[in-house]
């Protein structure tokens, strides 16, 4: 859905980006990371054509950027960290300006808008002047903007920054679902827990250059990574493992074992099943993840000069 | 209803405006009347009619694009699909709904008192058209360069566009001619005034249509630009009136002046052009860069517009320069001097085009503009008061074109001074290209 190839950015005097290449794969979620000034927003910028590249190219849906930036913005939303919100009018107005100026049919806009204050849980503040609204509400009306016009793509920098953790965790679920119906998302921020919840790949930037892009979770049908432990060593644990077709590339010690599991969770339930039947007094199945901070701070480290 | 005209109708006539206007300017017009009578009366709506649509209304036309940057809205209007025509009047018009509904006011006040004249309200109404679209064009091409301290620029914009009306007020309705002398021709000075303001207001309002079209990311054209520079010279070089200030030059007939004042027209819009056009180094670097690979089409396409201009100017320079020459018989001596000044003319011009992207090219990022303002105030004020000062009016020569000096001390300086600034921007450029070489060379790896 995005694909970006040898991106260089200059800013007077400093170059912000650095042959950047990178793509994302459609109705996927990517967290876009990294310290300050690594060019995080700089990227989002160029993504969504409001700044133009030294050199490299981006498409958005197989459309170049720099040729047809406009087709590009009519599949695309941009939330920017500072909002940008008119405080002096009404939600509804704002809602209301903003499918105007997307050409939104006429017909369509008053059901348009009434989907988007339901989702974003702001339909009893429709006539209520933006400049009153809390930061949470304020945050939940430009990605109601945002995404007025349905965009493919959403690019969210710093969604979270100034929510509550109630707040955050409607951020999120409205994200997933977002997801689930095909959207495309970007989301830049520093809180890498909060990503953690619902992105399923990471691009991680630093000094305007890709470290690492990778997925969080792997995909469906993959392997994953289960760990077992024991309240009682058992010698007949690796046994037990290698009856079950789903498991492989066991690595066994006598209270513990590290396996890849092909089954779904329902599979991990009969397997779980079948250790205790068998005698093992199991303490713990879980499944090994490696957390974005994990990884992050690996890749800082291995990166940093 | 164009959505950028709606909102700003939302946020310019509430009803509590549209009821608080006509009561303020009920007591205006009413202590007015008490302190002077119907014209006193007369006066104040014409007072106020002015200050709403040039001060205030060229105010609020600054900022109507500024208070977006500064509000962090700009980017998503640059995104939606509002197209440069919608926003350019949505913002013109919509901006200022408020000042011409308060002059509305003023204008049935003024009509209705003994001493209203139709005619001067006309004047008045386009004074203001054209200083809101000027205002609004001055805001835009501030952002353009170095979108920094931007309620400062609306400041600056705000003020110039008042510095820019005054004149034009002052000669159009306190002080209006009965007669106009344009190419040899006497004509009414009612309907060429008008008839100027129409198209200056057309041109300006073009102007702000081709500043949106970029800001928009819509392809721009120089054409535009280009027109208005051919409509300005013709426009400038007819007045008789400034024939006189061409008498130190000595241009040897009536037409040749014309066609001096002509150039002079054309040279001071490349100035205007190359200060106001955007100036980022990287942008300079690919167009410099394609005519270095000899790509002359690309790079004739993405050339900055003062280049075109600056060709406008030298080609009215060579036809101001064949006129001279044609008009000499066999055996007549050539006027020299006239020949000497066009040519030192083009060169000093040249030289500060030079000078001016050294210094785009040299300074640390966003400061190209202010070394650019602080060279010209040098060069052009500080150095000839100086001599000035110094009783040396005759080294004048060495730093700008200067009427009636010696043929040989005008082109001279000029030449080496040029030549230099030539040398000193290709060395600049050809450091940069190589460390851009090899930050690419970085960035592939």
């Amino acid at each position: 859905m995005i694909v970006v190839r040898n991106l260089i950015f200059d800013y007077p005097n400093k170059r912000a980006l650095r042959g950047v290449t990178f793509e994302i794969k459609a109705g996927t979620i990517t967290g876009l990371v990294g310290p300050n000034g690594a060019g995080k927003t700089t990227l989002m910028r160029c993504i969504a054509g409001l700044e133009g590249p030294y050199a490299g190219t981006i498409t958005v849906d197989r459309i170049d950027v720099a040729d047809s930036p406009h087709e590009v913005h009519r599949r695309l939303g941009l939330l920017q960290d500072d909002l940008g919100l008119y405080d002096s009018l009404t939600v509804y107005q704002c809602l209301l300006y903003q499918a105007a100026a997307y050409r939104v049919p006429v017909r369509e806009r008053g059901r348009r808008i009434e989907d988007s204050l339901e989702r974003l849980n702001l339909a009893d503040r429709v006539g209520e002047k933006v400049g009153g609204l809390s930061r949470g509400l304020r945050q939940r009306l430009a990605i109601a903007q945002a995404m007025i016009h349905r965009p493919k793509v959403l690019l969210l920098d710093e969604p979270a920054s100034g929510l509550d953790p109630d707040a955050r965790a409607s951020l999120s679920e409205l994200l997933r679902a977002l997801a689930a119906e095909g959207m495309t998302l970007v989301v830049s921020s520093h809180i890498l827990a909060e990503l953690e919840d619902y992105t399923t790949h990471m691009l991680i930037l630093r000094n305007g250059r890709v470290v690492e892009h990778c997925a969080t979770r792997p995909p469906v049908g993959r392997p994953r990574r289960l760990r077992v432990t024991l309240a009682q060593p058992s010698p007949g644990l690796r046994q037990a493992l290698a009856a079950d077709p789903q498991v492989a590339g066991v690595d066994a010690e006598a209270s513990a074992a590290r396996f890849d599991f092909t089954g779904d969770v329902q599979a991990q339930s009969q397997l779980l099943r079948v250790l205790v039947q068998s005698g093992l007094q199991v303490a713990t199945l879980l499944e090994e993840t490696r957390s974005m901070q994990s990884v992050y701070s690996e890749k800082m480290r291995g990166t940093k000069r | 209803m164009n959505p950028e005209f709606q909102r700003n109708l939302w946020l310019e006539l509430p009803p509590h405006r549209l009821v608080a206007m006509p009561a303020v300017l009920v007591l205006a017009f009413f202590a007015a009347w008490l302190a002077g009578g119907s014209q006193s009366f007369a006066g104040a709506s014409q007072l106020l009619i002015t200050l709403l649509l040039i001060v205030w209304g060229g105010r609020l036309a600054a900022e109507s694009v500024l208070t977006e940057v500064i509000g962090n809205t700009w980017d998503a209007q640059r995104m939606s699909a509002i197209t440069p025509w919608e926003m350019a009047w949505g913002k013109l018009l919509g901006s200022t709904a408020f000042m011409w509904y308060g002059s509305l006011w003023c204008l049935i006040a003024f009509l209705i008192s003994p001493h209203g004249h139709l005619g001067t309200v006309i004047r008045l109404l386009l004074a203001g058209a054209e200083a809101q679209a000027l205002a609004l064009v001055l805001s835009m091409m501030l952002i353009r360069g170095e979108p920094a301290n931007l309620r400062f620029q609306v400041t600056v914009a705000q003020s110039l566009t008042v510095v820019v009306m005054l004149p034009f007020l002052f000669f159009t309705v306190i002080n209006r001619p009965e007669l106009v002398h344009w190419y040899g021709a006497t004509l009414s000075a009612d309907g060429f005034i008008a008839l100027s303001q129409l198209l200056f207001i057309g041109w300006t309002v073009l102007g702000v249509y081709q500043l949106m079209r970029g800001q928009l990311q819509y392809p721009t054209r120089s054409v535009s630009w280009l027109l208005f520079v051919v409509f300005a010279v013709v426009y400038l070089a007819g007045f008789d009136h400034f024939l006189r200030y061409t008498v130190n030059a000595g241009m040897p007939t009536q037409a040749v002046a014309r066609l001096y004042l002509g150039f002079c027209a054309a040279v001071g819009l490349t100035y205007v052009c190359a200060l106001v056009e955007p100036k980022s180094p990287a942008r300079l670097m690919r167009w410099l860069s394609l005519l270095g690979d000899r790509r002359m089409f690309h790079g004739a396409r993405t050339s900055p517009t003062w280049v075109a201009t600056l060709g406008i100017s030298l080609l009215i320079a060579v036809l101001t320069v064949v006129n001279i020459i044609g008009l000499n018989g066999a055996g007549a001596p050539l006027p020299v001097g006239p020949l000497a000044l066009i040519l030192a003319v083009m060169l000093f011009a040249v030289r500060d085009l030079a000078a001016f992207h050294y210094l785009v090219l040299s300074g640390p990022g966003g400061r190209g503009s202010l070394a650019i303002a602080v060279y010209l105030l040098g060069v052009y004020f500080m150095v000839p008061v100086l001599l000035s000062s110094l009783r040396l009016d005759f080294l004048l020569p060495l730093v700008l074109p200067t009427a009636g000096a010696p043929p040989l001390l005008a082109v001279l300086p000029a030449l080496v001074q040029t030549v230099v600034a030539l040398v000193v921007v290709k060395q600049r450029w050809g450091a940069l290209r190589a460390e851009a070489q090899e930050s690419q060379g970085v960035a592939g790896h």
